[in-house]
């Protein structure tokens, strides 16, 4: 028995429709998207398009303006690397997950950008404020989550995509735990926003996205093919190509198509509220334990993760107990550095996160079982 | 360029298509499903002979000419009039 409340990492299983994009994606779309004019490269060139627009049209972009990456990562990276390229200041919030926070930490180490980091609080506007106070007159970009990959916090991002909007700074956005459970349009403040097709997307792993307004310029740090202009040895400076090169992954980029499709028919709002659900079934069975603490404040909103510890039991440990149930949960540090340094957390947390397939009855089984664990423990540290 | 070229009087073609060079593959297919849904008629199709910008893919555009550059001009879809085809 395996029950999968592990979905902020990767989102499993996948939807039936995704299953099957995959496979006809295998089967037909064999050739190498936008090299070669024969059947299959058109064929396939096509296919790729159609799994850019679709990613364009569900976070109001332009198709050009979509890259493909092998994950949120990748795409984080190309952002902070290509927009901090000439140095300056950069911001970021201290909820980011290492895959913004390594890169931007880099760039300061190696002394070519000045790195300040802004304190996520509780309270929205609070949060806001402690971005406005940071913001110098070289200040190029901010980074900040859109959700934290550890509690869930939602973070105001119109707000501080209006605050960079004020500044002209580019506002650069980790959608890795939002998308696909909170309507997002970049055209609400967001210049580039960055995310996993693999989480909330319902697409395959290896999958991610970079989509921009185009605003500001994404210098490259990759270089290579892109079937245009050949015989350049210039990288071409237009989207996508200029972050694309390489051949693209066009069976996972079919899986992000079939996975976007999937949210759109389910609904986001009923999606987001399913899941909420089951949060809310398992905080209220958790509550009941005083030896829990859950890590959710009543000032601030979250997508659908819930992180907890249990007194005096290592995350891991409890996880490996769960995992023994049959259980899936991500215990540890979540790759996330900054957030467990803000929470205090010293064993890191237990992670909890459904998907649109989990259901309340197995969240309550979960809390059953934790409650179990705990209490015995507790006995036997007792005696 | 193209008003010299839809003018046969001023030494230009009378056109039965025009070949417009894309930069990238991507603003190609969004040039095609641009003009299509506008009811212009035209074609993707590999180049035999690329200029060193592009794509090494371009539209065939069949008719409604000037129409059609101003659309893709409307969207900033650069391009370049590569080829006529003579009537």
């Amino acid at each position: 028995m395996i029950i999968n409340f592990d979905n902020a990492a990767t989102t499993y299983p996948k939807p039936p429709s995704v299953k099957k994009a995959v496979a006809e994606a295998v089967e037909k779309f064999g050739g190498n998207s936008g090299r070669g004019g024969h059947a299959l490269a058109m064929r396939t060139s096509r296919a790729l398009y159609s799994a850019r627009s679709a990613a364009a049209e569900f976070f109001g972009a332009q198709p050009e303006n979509v890259v493909f990456t092998m994950n949120c990562t990748y795409a984080l990276n190309l952002a902070i690397q290509g927009i901090m390229k000439d140095g300056g200041h950069l911001i970021i919030s201290s909820m980011e997950h290492n895959s913004a926070a390594r890169p931007a930490a880099k760039l300061a180490l190696d002394g070519k950008v000045n790195l300040s980091i802004a304190e996520i609080c509780p309270d929205d506007s609070d949060t806001v404020e402690n971005f406005r106070r940071l913001i110098r007159p070289d200040t190029k970009a901010v980074v900040c989550t859109l959700a934290s990959n550890v509690t869930g916090q939602l973070m105001p991002w119109r707000e501080i995509g209006k605050l960079c909007r004020e500044h002209d700074i580019c506002f650069i956005a980790d959608g890795a735990q939002a998308c696909g459970v909170v309507d997002i349009d970049i055209s609400e403040g967001i210049n580039i926003l960055c995310t996993a097709g693999h989480k909330g997307l319902y697409g395959i792993t290896g999958t991610g996205l970079l989509i921009t307004d185009g605003k500001y310029r994404i210098s490259p740090v990759i270089q290579g093919g892109t079937g245009s202009s050949s015989l350049s040895l210039r990288q071409p400076d237009m989207l996508p190509d200029a972050l694309e090169s390489g051949t693209p992954c066009v069976i996972g980029a079919m899986s992000v198509k079939a996975g976007i499709e999937f949210i759109r028919r389910k609904g986001i709002d009923s999606i987001f509220a399913h899941e909420e659900r089951v949060c809310s079934r398992f905080v209220r069975e958790l509550q009941k334990n005083r030896n829990i603490t859950i890590y959710r404040d009543q000032q601030s909103n979250y997508v659908p993760i819930v992180s907890f510890n249990a007194a005096g039991i290592p995350s891991e440990e409890l996880a490996g107990e769960l995992a023994e149930h049959g259980f899936c949960l991500r215990a540890g540090f979540h790759c996330a550095a900054l957030a467990h340094t803000q929470l205090g957390t010293e064993t890191g947390t237990v992670r909890f996160a459904p998907s649109v397939f989990s259901t309340e009855s197995d969240a309550a089984a979960l809390a059953n079982t934790i409650n179990n664990i705990v209490n015995r423990k507790k006995l036997i540290k007792k005696y | 360029m193209l008003q010299w070229l839809l003018s046969p009087e001023k030494g230009g073609l009378i056109l039965t298509v025009i070949i417009l060079e894309m930069p990238s593959y991507t603003f190609a297919v969004k040039s095609e499903k641009l003009l299509k849904a506008r009811g212009i008629s035209c074609e993707l199709k590999r180049n035999i002979n690329a200029a060193p910008g592009s794509c090494g893919y371009s539209l065939h555009v069949k008719r409604d000419f000037n129409r059609a550059s101003e659309i893709l001009k409307k969207n900033g879809i650069p391009f370049i009039i590569k080829e006529k085809g003579g009537g």
